[in-house]
């Protein structure tokens, strides 16, 4: 043994002594000296060094190769040749450094069977397991043939690393070792299955999170309906849905009724499509409600729509029948859509068969956010007030005008509008957005309940308050002696939707006329819808301008100034023409703009008529 | 027709008309095998016009009277030669009538147009003709006379007359290998050879010529191993492949030449070994060749010794054994070397120690 090594390392030295001044003999030594110690790895290595030094690609890779094969445990040197040739082949075509080009020009040279052999022994020999599946990925870029063998061992490795390294192994999994066997499905046991959906499926959903201004995710579904598809090869499942940006969530939805009629209580399939489903109408619903950013598009908010019949005390909330939703503006229409698949999955996903294994699948996704302001929704969707209040107190919502008209809603929900909800009103009103918007068109329906996704735009916004004070106003137009004021502010609050609301302004000019006087000092100031004004005129003209209104803008009571016939004041009269002249002028005054000033300026009158109490200027006006 | 009136035929024809009347007829003659004689009056005759053997002809009064070819109808037949050997055929063919042309036993004459034929050809990449030529020095033998005569009047022409170095000369690996392979055996044989103590290296551009044939055609010393094309019957003389002349220029040279195309001829020469495909018996390299090798090695230690000089101190000579002993080391564990090998180690063991050649025979004395 002992002259085994020292002739090892006298053919050794005399290659090396020989290597910068006559390589050629150097080489005649080392060819010699393999022939002599077939087996001694100092020599091989010799070789390889000197042909690598020299740039001959086919000779190094045949002592490359030689080495790999046969001396896989023995050297650190070699895997240091190893690490820099696998280091290689992965680098970006682009960025690859001189040195690294020799590696993978040798490695051209290396059989394709012992190519995969090398790395597949490298794989076995590296020291971590994310370097492994570095490998392996590797060998089934380089090898598709071999991924039918290798994909399963990769992706139990990836499944095991993610206690060590979640993100670098979901990145792993996602963007380069599932594109690998989209085409070569190899057999896998199905709770891996189930395990790399769910990591790609986090993966996934990270990435909507992270990019939330992106409006487009299109990209990113599609994927994961193309990981859901992969699974359900695998493990061969009803065929689900590709994704398809243009079909609704209703397509997918009957589809999977479809899949749970045939499929067995609690089953995998019905889960994971579920799911899937869930989530994505989930994500849908809450782009369009919450997350828009400002010139992107108009948030919306899920609110309490207001019905018809306005004398009717509080619908009955606690009717199985789930609320109908309106429409508002053109997303509306996809929202409320969105949220009614996400509502009905949810319902699906929580039935017995399915609760457990969903909400452990909940747990590792990142959904919570949304998943709270989901549950606010669907609580008040379905009229569980309590639950709402307690959901609310849990969220988190990171817009005040979003929360004042969440608690607004609930409010209505309840039945009356309080003085908390009229607070909300005021404290709306006070941020109202930016973006105009339209007066919305179905906000009062005849209906027992319905719901509306507002936009929330400024005309929107002051529709909705103005509405909700109307609602709340008008019962006191049955109470006996209703105040002038009231009927000032409630005439004041129709114009908005003038002529949409007459019977009620019919009523209110009925009474004003039967009492024969009028006093309501606002009336300059907020009275300009033209029909109104010639009703009053028509009121004058028609008691021989005989009548006592007082509309002048004089603060105090007690200087009443009396324009009426009776007093023959000729001024007074002048006066009135005077004033009912003015208003007309007005006629062209934006009335969304008029209501917000009339609330603002007025709250504490609202608040005394509406609720008898006085309020203390401390609301946070 | 009659041999007689085919001959009356001939003589009415000038030269070089007869002879390309006439080499068809030798063809079809030496392929049936039969009138042989009758085939080698037709190339005495009308081939190179040497003196008639038949009396008759005599009164003809025809021009015969010169046995030589002068220069001009030299170069005529050389042409009809090649234009013969240029058309379409098989090789056998081919081979037979130049082996009928040019036998062992050449005149001088036959022997010069021989020598400028293929000098020719070689110029003017001739592979058929080529071919045929190197056939026939493996039938003649390559390290016999007429072989080693054509060697070294296409080292005349190519390398010692020549200030640069032909590209056809250069090509002729790809051109005809066969040939070339047969050639390298013949010029090694011409060089580094012991004669009345005297050893002559090969000039440098030949050297490196042959450098440049291995590199470039790994398998070139092997192609001597190519079966010849020869009529059914015919027998293949053995081949002798360049490597073990070749591997005595390696050897032999440091002793004379520090050149590093010698390192580089070494290291292509174990690099074909390699090649060799060891599965059948060993014929690439005669241990008797390799032997020769200790004879020079031997004179010039005795030289160190009568100049009181340690020969393990003298570079040239452990350059010289070292390759020596990587040859012997490269063909015995190849399997290439055939011959008596023992006889081989037990001639080396008597050369002054050197390390690695003491390794090589303890390493291959135990099989």
């Amino acid at each position: 043994m002992e002259t085994i090594t020292s002739e090892e390392s006298y053919l050794v030295s005399q290659a090396q002594k020989l290597r910068s001044t006559d390589a050629a003999s150097a080489k005649a030594w080392l060819i010699t000296a393999k022939t002599l110690l077939p087996t001694s790895f100092d020599i091989l290595f010799e070789a390889y060094k000197l042909e690598k030094e020299s740039k001959n690609f086919e000779e190094a890779a045949k002592c490359f190769s030689n080495i790999a094969l046969n001396f896989q445990n023995q050297n650190a040197e070699l895997w240091n040749e190893v690490n820099e040739l696998t280091n290689a082949l992965r680098a970006p075509e682009n960025e690859i450094t001189p040195a690294q080009e020799f590696y993978v020009k040798m490695f051209q040279h290396v059989s394709y069977d012992v190519q995969h052999k090398i790395l597949l022994l490298t794989v076995n020999n590296a020291e971590n397991s994310i370097h492994q599946c570095k490998l392996l990925l590797l060998i089934l870029k380089r090898f598709p043939q071999a991924a039918i063998t290798h994909s399963p061992r990769l992706l139990e490795m990836i499944a095991d690393g993610m206690k060590q390294n979640p993100q670098k192994y979901q990145e792993m999994l996602v963007e380069e070792a599932l594109p690998l066997i989209y085409h070569k499905t190899p057999e896998l046991p199905p709770v891996l299955v189930c395990r790399l959906f769910t990591i790609s499926l986090e993966y996934y959903i990270r990435q909507i999170i992270d990019d939330e201004n992106k409006c487009d995710n299109t990209e990113i579904w599609k994927k994961i309906f193309q990981v859901l598809m992969l699974c359900g090869k695998i493990l061969r499942w009803e065929t689900f849905l590709p994704f398809n940006k243009t079909w609704g969530q209703n397509v997918y939805w009957d589809k999977l009724i479809e899949i749970v009629s045939i499929s067995p209580a609690g089953s995998t399939q019905v889960l994971f499509y579920a799911t899937t489903l869930f989530i994505y109408s989930l994500h849908c619903y809450i782009k369009n409600c919450y997350t828009q950013s400002e010139d992107a598009g108009i948030n919306h908010v899920l609110v309490e729509g207001f019905t018809v019949d306005w004398k009717m005390e509080a619908p009955d909330v606690q009717s199985m029948e789930p609320p109908q939703i309106s429409l508002t503006t053109p997303t509306s229409k996809d929202i409320s859509k969105a949220f009614v698949h996400a509502a009905q999955c949810w319902q699906l996903l929580n039935t017995e068969q399915f609760q457990r294994d969903f909400s452990k699948l909940l747990l590792t996704l990142p959904l919570a956010a949304w998943i709270s302001r989901f549950l606010f929704d669907l609580a008040i969707y379905f009229g569980h007030q309590e639950e709402a209040k307690k959901l609310m107190s849990e969220m988190i919502v990171t817009s005040s005008l979003v929360q004042n008209l969440q608690i607004l809603s609930l409010n209505l929900l309840q039945g009356n509008l309080t003085l908390q909800g009229f607070e909300c009103i005021v404290k709306i009103i006070d941020e109202l957005p930016a973006t105009p918007g339209h007066i919305l068109e179905h906000l009062t329906l005849k209906v027992p309940r319905h719901m509306i996704f507002i936009p929330l735009t400024q005309k929107a916004l002051i529709q909705y308050c103005t509405k909700a004070i109307i609602n709340t106003l008008s019962r006191k137009l049955y109470e006996p002696n209703c105040p002038d004021q009231i009927l000032g502010d409630l005439l004041v609050l129709l114009q908005l939707e003038y002529p949409r609301e007459t019977l009620m302004a019919e009523q209110i000019f009925t009474l004003i006329t039967s009492r024969r006087a009028f006093a309501y000092r606002l009336f300059t100031t907020y009275i300009i819808t033209i029909d109104f004004i010639e009703e009053f005129l028509h009121i004058w003209h028609a008691h021989n301008e005989d009548f006592a209104f007082d509309l002048s803008p004089a603060q105090t009571g007690t200087s009443v100034c009396r324009v009426g016939t009776r007093g023959a004041d000729k001024g007074a009269r002048e006066d009135f023409r005077i004033i009912i002249k003015q208003q007309i002028l007005r006629a062209n005054e934006v009335l969304t703009t008029l209501m917000a000033n009339f609330i603002q300026q007025e709250h504490m009158q609202l608040a005394r008529n509406m609720f008898g109490v006085t309020v203390t200027d401390d609301v946070g006006f | 027709m009659s041999q007689a009136d085919f001959k009356q035929t001939l003589r009415k024809l000038d030269f070089p008309a007869c002879v390309k009347e006439a080499l068809p007829r030798i063809e079809s003659i030496v392929v049936s095998r039969s009138k042989q004689n009758f085939a080698i009056q037709l190339i005495s005759e009308f081939v190179f016009m040497e003196r008639p053997k038949d009396p008759v002809d005599i009164r003809k009064g025809q021009t015969f009277t010169g046995t030589q070819l002068n220069s001009f109808q030299e170069f005529q037949l050389i042409i009809v030669l090649i234009e013969y050997f240029s058309q379409p055929g098989p090789d056998a063919t081919r081979n037979v009538v130049f082996l009928s042309l040019f036998g062992s036993n050449l005149t001088p004459q036959r022997s010069k147009i021989l020598c400028r034929l293929v000098s020719t050809a070689v110029s003017g990449s001739v592979a058929p003709l080529l071919s045929s030529a190197g056939t026939w020095m493996q039938q003649v033998g390559c390290m016999n006379p007429p072989s080693l005569e054509v060697a070294q009047s296409l080292v005349s022409d190519f390398i010692t007359f020549s200030r640069k170095t032909s590209e056809q000369f250069k090509q002729l690996p790809m051109v005809a290998p066969h040939f070339a392979a047969n050639l390298m055996t013949t010029v090694a044989d011409l060089y580094m050879k012991e004669q009345n103590g005297v050893l002559t290296p090969p000039p440098d551009a030949l050297l490196d010529v042959f450098t440049e044939w291995i590199s470039e055609n790994h398998d070139l010393c092997l192609a001597s191993q190519q079966p010849l094309a020869l009529p059914s019957g015919a027998i293949a003389m053995p081949v002798v492949t360049p490597l073990a002349g070749l591997i005595r220029w390696a050897v032999l040279s440091p002793m004379f030449s520090n050149r590093p195309s010698y390192s580089n001829l070494h290291l292509w020469l174990l690099q074909t070994m390699l090649q060799i495909d060891n599965s059948g018996p060993p014929t690439a390299l005669n241990a008797q060749h390799v032997a020769q090798n200790v004879g020079p090695l031997q004179t010039y230690v005795a030289r160190l010794v009568a100049d009181k000089i340690e020969p393990t101190k003298d570079a040239a000579y452990q350059k010289s054994v070292e390759r020596l002993a990587q040859a012997v080391q490269l063909a015995i564990s190849v399997k290439c070397m055939y011959g008596n090998i023992t006889q081989l180690l037990c001639l080396l063991e008597t050369l002054p120690p050197h390390p690695l050649m003491t390794m090589v025979i303890k390493a291959n004395r135990k099989n």
